[in-house]
């Protein structure tokens, strides 16, 4: 599905599930098989943060109204395995302790500002991970800011809300015109 | 079980199609338009047209995992999670792994479905001819044997299948991918009608066309045109794509003479040794388990590749120990398959201004070129790509830095202009590419099952380095930039045009099937789905057995009713 993915080609697939799929197509089976993980409070309130810095609320809608932090817990608890489970909630612990080192408190009392860094520097880190693991072996276990960052973007731009007012969605085109000169200020079509 | 003489006269018809998707739909159609009457079994739940597509309108966001597969249904279809056809968008459509296990030998994908329709309902829609540079190659190559038809004996067939299925594309006068009876073809994006200028003027004899395929560009035969919703693989509400109940089920259903029997799967073909003929079949009831019989004077066996050479390897009998009509002891070998994932794709700049409206189900097509004329490489036969420009849109930022405000921004607008191509490759029959029956491994059903031992070979694998190398420098010619050449790898069974397992040929010593898709040795017989084919050629496959199954209907009934087959 990477093939898909790289050429956004429509041929057969849903190019959104082939973005999907493609992500966790390396993970290998989780022989435990244990069932989601019950996240706690805390977890939900970072995962929420977060997200809504990844996608704010800006002349359209944010993450949260969007209702994207319910959608990550629902993807997490039922399309990860146990083990990628475990290390997203340990991911989302350990950002919360950089927190508390760098700023002496949790990432949820840091100032807006201090957050965004955190969120940042966390992207950095998980990039430069990404590049380092691209030149060994392939890896079982994504890391979490990857996860939550992807889950945000497809949670929010395939939500009523990012679809239709932050993208442009049409549900019955009825026509195709392969070249049509773009407007100013012209929304991307929600579903390519 | 002894069935007595009312109940046998009830279960009796004048004919037995094993299979409704794509060929078996066109047998139902065209024996019960000759006025028999027709029992069509198909393995798979009944979904009706229209009232059983329950996710075709449904919006990104009525999908509780967008798509995606749960870990569950993972579980469910360890071979079908493998890829993308298998998602939340069509999940109903598709077989459970679990139930229904094979062996694979070496790795094969295999795509099943369980749905009256069968593929026809998510299939890729594209539709080429063959011509005579395929079906002349075996003979002229020695290679397996050779087709017993030329492109004259189809090319009639072609037409009057196109006719009907109703496909949109363009007559582009290409020797080797001739035209045909084609609805107005669909645009092209700006970029690939640029790329299209470049390539055909810097490669001689190469072309880059709009895609042909069985999406309706105008109203057809009572069916609506396509919508550019491009969401064909859940079904489509509008019959703006074919399949078996957009097309050819209603068109059986209206003779009047046609029986549709979903949840019906069938365990062997019944051979009666003194009159040599097939007498119908026996079917597993899938909802009760209960055993039936059913009896025809003639039966099309239609029930996909590998599903039809199931049914036929387990019809044993003192006459034919391995396998119905099997003396030739080529049914289950041969076994094809196209290899595609490799090719290239770029940006092309200069178009920022430009964009698109709706979704086109389809995409750019560059006919094969290689071992054409003088043209000859390190390999045999030959491939053409499919392809499609895109505009990136939101799905750039996966992978992207960036969060906030202007991030969120930059993903609301158009991204970059892009264009690729990913080549499909022909497949050689190899004797030793096979499908053998497993009495070990038994299904929920307690029938055996298949063990798969597919590779490709040598000539494959050569064929791979022009799709590749061929891709990247018709578009960096072209003029894209950032070009990016892949291979992602390519096992058989994932192009889901899985074929010649029951080969067509002149002899039957060397071959299954003659010239019309009847078994030499079963002359009430006929296998017509792509079980059949000689050869893979490179060219998507399903207009083929449309084809070839209208003709061997047409051959049917004629023999028929000379009494030579009943």
């Amino acid at each position: 599905m990477k093939i898909t993915g790289l050429l956004g080609i429509t041929l057969s697939a849903p190019l959104l599930a082939g973005l999907l799929t493609s992500c966790d197509a390396q993970q290998k089976k989780d022989k435990k098989a244990n069932g989601p993980l019950v996240a706690s409070a805390k977890h939900k309130e970072l995962i929420s943060q977060i997200a809504e810095i990844i996608i704010p609320d800006t002349s359209t809608p944010g993450a949260k109204a969007a209702k994207v932090p319910a959608f990550i817990l629902l993807m997490l608890a039922d399309c990860y395995t146990y083990s990628q489970q475990e290390a997203f909630f340990a991911g989302l612990d350990a950002l919360d302790a950089t927190a508390k080192e760098i700023y002496g408190t949790g990432f949820l009392s840091c100032s807006p500002q201090n957050q965004e860094a955190l969120v940042v520097q966390e992207e950095n880190k998980t990039l430069a991970l990404a590049k380092e693991q691209a030149k060994t072996t392939e890896k079982d276990i994504l890391p979490f800011f990857s996860i939550l960052k992807e889950l945000t973007l497809v949670g929010y731009f395939t939500s009523e809300i990012g679809a239709s007012q932050a993208l442009k969605y049409v549900a019955v085109p009825g026509e195709f015109h392969g070249s049509v000169p773009l407007q100013p200020g012209q929304k991307a079509w929600a579903v390519s | 079980m002894n069935i007595n003489g009312k109940a046998k006269v009830q279960n009796t018809y004048d004919a037995i199609v094993i299979g409704s998707g794509i060929s078996g739909g066109w047998a139902a159609k065209e024996l019960t338009e000759k006025g028999l009457q027709v029992l069509l079994l198909d393995r798979g739940r009944n979904v009706e047209h229209i009232k059983d597509y329950t996710t075709a309108n449904k919006a990104p966001w009525e999908f509780a995992h967008r798509g995606r597969l749960t870990e569950a249904q993972k579980e469910s279809h360890p071979y079908l999670q493998r890829d993308y056809p298998y998602s939340e968008f069509n999940e109903s459509f598709w077989m459970n792994d679990n139930e229904n296990p094979y062996t694979e030998k070496k790795r094969f994908d295999w795509y099943r479905s369980d749905v009256v329709g069968g593929k026809s309902l998510m299939w890729g829609r594209q539709t080429y001819r063959l011509t005579d540079l395929d079906f002349e190659a075996n003979a002229k190559e020695g290679i397996a044997v050779d087709w017993p038809i030329r492109y004259k004996d189809i090319a009639p067939w072609y037409s009057y299948v196109e006719k009907f299925v109703g496909i949109s594309g363009n007559n582009d006068g290409i020797p080797h991918l001739p035209d045909g009876q084609l609805l107005p073809p669909m645009e092209m994006f700006c970029v690939e009608k640029e790329v299209k200028k470049q390539l055909e003027a810097k490669f001689k004899g190469r072309h880059l066309i709009i895609g042909r395929t069985a999406n309706l560009t105008q109203a057809h035969l009572g069916r609506g045109s396509c919508q550019y919703r491009d969401m064909c693989s859940r079904g489509c509400p509008y019959g703006g794509y074919f399949s078996t109940q957009s097309s050819t089920l209603p068109a059986a259903m209206a003779t009047g003479n046609l029986t549709l029997r979903p949840n019906s799967l069938v365990d062997v073909v019944i051979y009666d040794e003194k009159k040599g003929k097939a007498t119908g079949v026996k079917v597993i009831d899938t909802e009760n388990n209960e055993m039936v019989e059913y009896y025809a004077k003639l039966i099309f066996v239609n029930g996909s590749t590998l599903g039809s050479t199931f049914i036929l390897l387990n019809s044993t009998s003192s006459r034919f120990p391995n396998g119905l009509g099997n003396g030739s002891g080529q049914l289950g070998h041969n076994l094809m398959d196209h290899h595609f994932r490799t090719g290239a794709a770029g940006i092309v700049e200069g178009y920022d201004d430009i964009y698109y409206s709706g979704r086109r189900p389809n995409g750019i097509y560059v006919p094969r070129f290689r071992n054409l004329g003088n043209d000859k490489r390190n390999y045999i036969r030959g491939f053409g790509y499919e392809g499609s420009a895109s505009r990136e849109g939101w799905t750039r930022g996966i992978g992207a830095p960036g969060v906030g405000a202007g991030f969120k921004d930059w993903l609301t607008k158009p991204g970059a202009w892009k264009l690729g191509i990913i080549g499909y490759g022909e497949c050689l029959p190899y004797y030793e590419n096979q499908v053998t029956l497993n009495k070990n491994l038994q299904n929920k059903y307690g029938q055996p099952t298949l063990s798969i031992d597919a590779e490709f070979k040598e000539n494959e694998k050569k064929m791979r380095v022009d799709m590749m190398n061929d891709a990247a420098e018709m578009l960096e010619v072209s003029g894209l930039k950032y070009v990016t050449p892949f291979d992602d790898g390519c096992y058989p069974g994932m192009a889901i045009h899985e074929m010649g397992t029951a080969r067509m040929g002149h002899d039957p010593k060397t071959s299954v099937l003659n010239s019309f898709n009847q078994m030499h040795e079963v002359p009430n017989v006929f296998v017509t789905d792509g079980s059949c084919m000689t050869s893979s050629a490179n060219q998507n496959p399903s207009l083929t057995y449309m084809a070839l199954t209208a003709r061997a209907c047409d051959y049917a009934v004629k023999e028929l009713k000379k009494g030579n087959i009943a």
